[in-house]
């Protein structure tokens, strides 16, 4: 279930300071350009960040007239890579507050991330050492096609005006389906995170995650404020910024105050491989293919999980994500221990954890995602809704897969954490030789298990579906921070 | 398993000589001429790595985990390692080869409490049950035709249920559950006193400079080794909690499950320095993310009550988790040469083959009979 902005009468007083696309995955704007650039003035390059700034959507509640939401109809945020960050003007002194895996940047990360062979940043399309340096990304989404195109247009316009001083590296477009669906064919995006106080959730509700998860300057699962970087009070004469909680360190100034980082990944999936490989296991049998594709998955393609619905697809259940897997499916009768969702997010099945244990550690590494799809879909999606899978599905040599964002507090506690210890790990919760069937580094030596009775069946070889093609770690800043790094320079 | 724990000085000016040594063995660890690392079959996990503190200046520390007694283990080590010429000669007093032993246990530093995973297994009997599960899933992989119809018939059959194995199951159960009960006693006794002096009210605002520490490590996953000070008059406060760990290690928990986190081979602690420092040897499966939150949520109580004995040492202890894992990583040491016996198995793996071989044998040797209900289950763990 996404996210959706309170109402304004409960909203928390920070959320005009958080960018929205934290909270909102903008359900109502399916269209998508994220555009990447490099800073060769430092002065240009503020300049262009304070012209952008009165565009950036925030997570404040949308104005509700007559009783009605009115939801905009373009949304706009902003990222920033270290190198971004350095560009602008940030002293190494500030710097030295962020953690090492962000400055240090996703590229030297690939051991942890699996980002190895095919997917190593060496061949990436956005990121990685052959392409221009990224310093910032524009999200910028529409609901309409043409609505994002004249947005961009003016985007342009103020990248135009900076005389070089910004210029644009890549841009990639992204789109939701309104099927809902990613390429192979699975509803996408159904289980994020409920987060304290955002949205339906009532502050103080034990099942939610905290704020402090998700952006800085928060509380988060230990009690604590997260490590947010800081700016010295003699860099921010104009005193933009606010002190740190609890009026910890005074001469300090919380430049992450409302941000968080944010985890760009461009990942391609190959869909006619990916059905290939089911027919091929499952024989030309349009329900037995679907089902193997289930079982690695953790859902069917309507998005129904298989805990719930083991022997068939339920569309009444396509968004239901309300569901444990120890009362019963301890042993992963029904969903695989290894299968795709179970890895992600165990919830209360991690071995050698009591339930509640293991609700406890998994909701502690939980993900805010964002994603949308790039590239034409290659198959009709809808007709697995009636169990009618793509046999004999040949690829067309056009590129498609999805642009996949994870926003947290901590880039090594949740994103890193999940895809190294969970996804990518070939003895997850006690397994023996397999990695995520969907987006682990599988290089067609290692297995799935489908635990059964009376014995386990294996599937071997599993190969790698989607590839890494592009990648950043980005820090998101909040609106005032946004603003102290619009403001120009002394020196400069 | 038994502990090595040895500490040399470097000579003068040689300690990039000798990291350089190790970290040649370790880039090619099969082909390297000095040390055969992969011919070792006595060692669990080794790990060499150059010290240092302003007071000793730069030292090597040898750690390993290691079956049988220190004697054969040494002469074994000697044989697969044709350089140690190479690496020691980098060290003072080191007499050459022939001198080695008692080179050795000159520097030898007794282990004051060490936990053990599997107590009962060597590196030999680790590998033979490894090998025996491999084998069962190739079996079940290539004969799943006639292996799914012989489980299906052996489920139809009567379950043996004689009045003895009644037996034998209750008295396991109820020795599991006084063990629990006793255990649960005793950590509510401990926890309060392990964590006495600590303060509640401590800052939820990290020192933003802490973000910084361990900036210089660059592989944290799989082992852990720090060296922390101990506080002044703490000794006898500190011996009480690790023998309070060691006797919670060793009689408190199943094989392989200490506070069951279930994912530590091992753990150690060794005082040296006259008692001033505290070197901590650890081994555990996964990240090091992964590890610092089975701190957290499952020993909080057994390692406050050691290291709130240490200099530095958060006043609010590991619940100020940033500020904790700053600490950690500064005390932190990276090995040059790390080798593990068998790296790709975890803990819990290492239970469930254990449980595997365990039955297997007890089924080839019962005397009443296939009992086709056990049969059933283990082969459903896989």
């Amino acid at each position: 279930m996404l996210a959706s902005p309170p109402t304004q009468s409960l909203a928390p007083s920070f959320l005009p300071d958080v960018q929205g696309i934290v909270f909102s995955g903008y359900g109502q704007l399916p269209h998508a350009r994220y555009i990447f650039f490099h800073f060769t003035s430092r002065p240009e390059a503020r300049a262009w960040v304070a012209s952008v700034l009165p565009l950036v959507t925030t997570a404040e509640p949308y104005p509700v007239v007559n009783g009605r939401k009115q939801k905009p109809d373009k949304a706009l945020n902003l990222a920033f890579t270290p190198a971004g960050l350095v560009a602008l003007g940030i002293s190494q002194e500030t710097m030295d507050t962020f953690p090492l895996e962000f400055v240090s940047g996703i590229e030297s990360r690939s051991a942890i991330l699996g980002d190895t062979g095919i997917s190593a940043p060496e061949n990436w399309d956005v990121g990685g050492p052959k392409n221009p340096v990224i310093h910032a990304m524009l999200m910028a989404f529409g609901r309409e096609e043409h609505i994002l195109a004249a947005f961009v247009a003016e985007q342009e316009k103020l990248v135009e005006r900076t005389y070089g001083g910004v210029v644009q590296i890549v841009e990639e477009s992204g789109y939701r389906h309104p099927d809902q669906k990613e390429h192979f064919g699975f509803h996408d995006g159904v289980s994020q995170p409920d987060i304290d106080g955002i949205g339906r959730v009532p502050h103080g509700d034990p099942s939610c995650i905290k704020r402090g998860e998700v952006v800085l300057g928060h509380l988060n699962a230990y009690d604590t404020y997260p490590l947010s970087p800081v700016v010295p009070d003699s860099q921010d004469p104009a005193q933009l910024l606010p002190r740190l909680p609890d009026g910890a360190y005074p001469h300090l100034r919380d430049l992450g105050r409302n941000g968080s980082y944010i985890v760009y990944r461009k990942l391609a999936q190959d869909v006619a491989g990916f059905w290939e490989f089911f027919e091929k296991h499952a024989g030309a049998d349009s329900f037995a293919m679907i089902q193997l594709a289930a079982k690695m998955v953790g859902r069917w393609p309507s998005g129904a999980p298989i805990t719930l619905r083991p022997d068939f697809d339920d569309l009444r259940l396509a968004n239901d994500n309300q569901f444990d897997y120890m009362p019963q499916d301890p042993d992963g009768y029904r969903c695989p221990i290894g299968s795709h969702i179970r890895r992600a997010n165990p919830r209360d099945s991690k071995v050698n954890d009591t339930p509640d244990e293991s609700t406890q550690t998994s909701s502690r590494h939980r993900l805010v995602r964002r994603a949308l799809s790039y590239g034409k879909p290659l198959f009709r999606r809808d007709a697995l809704d009636r169990g009618e899978a793509p046999i004999g599905l040949q690829d067309d040599g056009h590129p498609r897969g999805l642009h996949f964002f994870s926003i947290n507090a901590s880039i090594t506690r949740h994103f890193e954490f999940v895809q190294q210890t969970w996804c990518d790990s070939p003895t997850f919760n006690a397994e023996f030789e397999t990695k995520d069937p969907i987006i682990g580094s599988n290089d067609g030596k290692g297995y799935m298990t489908i635990q059964g009775c009376p014995v386990r069946t294996r599937v071997g070889n599993m190969p790698r579906f989607v590839t890494v093609r592009g990648g950043s770690y980005m820090f998101m800043p909040g609106l005032t921070a946004l603003r102290f790094l619009s403001t120009p320079l002394q020196s400069s | 398993m038994n502990a090595l724990t040895v500490l040399v000085k470097v000579r003068p000016g040689r300690e990039v000589e000798l990291k350089d040594v190790l970290l040649h063995v370790q880039a090619d660890p099969a082909r390297n001429e000095i040390f055969h690392v992969n011919e070792d079959c006595k060692t669990h996990c080794a790990r060499w790595m150059v010290i240092h503190d302003t007071e000793n200046g730069f030292r090597l520390l040898l750690a390993a985990e290691f079956d049988g007694d220190l004697d054969s283990y040494l002469t074994e080590l000697l044989r697969i390692t044709p350089g140690i010429d190479k690496i020691f000669s980098n060290c003072e007093g080191y007499p050459g080869r022939d001198g080695f032993n008692d080179f050795i246990r000159r520097n030898y530093y007794e282990t004051q409490a060490f936990y053990i995973a599997f107590r009962d297994e060597t590196v030999g009997t680790i590998r033979d049950k490894i090998a025996v599960r491999r084998t069962i899933e190739r079996l079940l992989d290539r004969y799943a035709g006639w292996a799914v119809p012989l489980l299906e018939a052996l489920g139809r059959l009567p379950v043996a249920h004689s009045f003895a194995k009644s037996v034998r199951q209750g008295m396991q159960k109820a020795r599991i559950a006084f063990r629990d009960w006793w255990v649960g006693i005793l950590l509510d006794i401990i926890k309060p006193i392990t964590q006495w002096g600590q303060i509640t009210n401590y800052s939820r605002v990290t020192d933003p400079a802490d973000v910084q520490v361990g900036r210089n490590l660059s592989r944290l996953d799989g082992q852990m080794t720090t060296i922390t000070e101990v506080k002044p008059w703490r000794y006898p406060r500190l011996r009480l909690a690790m023998a309070a760990n060691e006797f919670l290690a060793k009689y408190g928990y199943d094989p392989g499950q200490f506070a069951n986190v279930g994912t530590l081979y091992s753990f150690r602690w060794v005082l040296i320095d006259n008692r001033k420092r505290l070197i901590f040897l650890s081994v555990f499966d996964g990240s090091w993310q992964n590890y610092m939150g089975d701190f957290i949520d499952k020993i909080i109580w057994a390692l406050d009550g050691v290291y709130n004995n240490t200099k530095n040492y958060p006043p609010g202890g590991m619940k100020q988790i940033d500020a904790f894992q700053a600490w950690i990583l500064s005390c932190q040491y990276q090995p040059q040469l790390l080798f593990k016996s068998y790296p790709d198995e975890t803990v819990l793996n290492l239970i469930r083959d254990r449980k595997i071989n365990q039955s297997l044998a007890a089924q080839l040797y019962a005397a009443g009979g296939f009992d086709s209900e056990e049969a059933r289950s283990l082969l459903q763990t896989l």
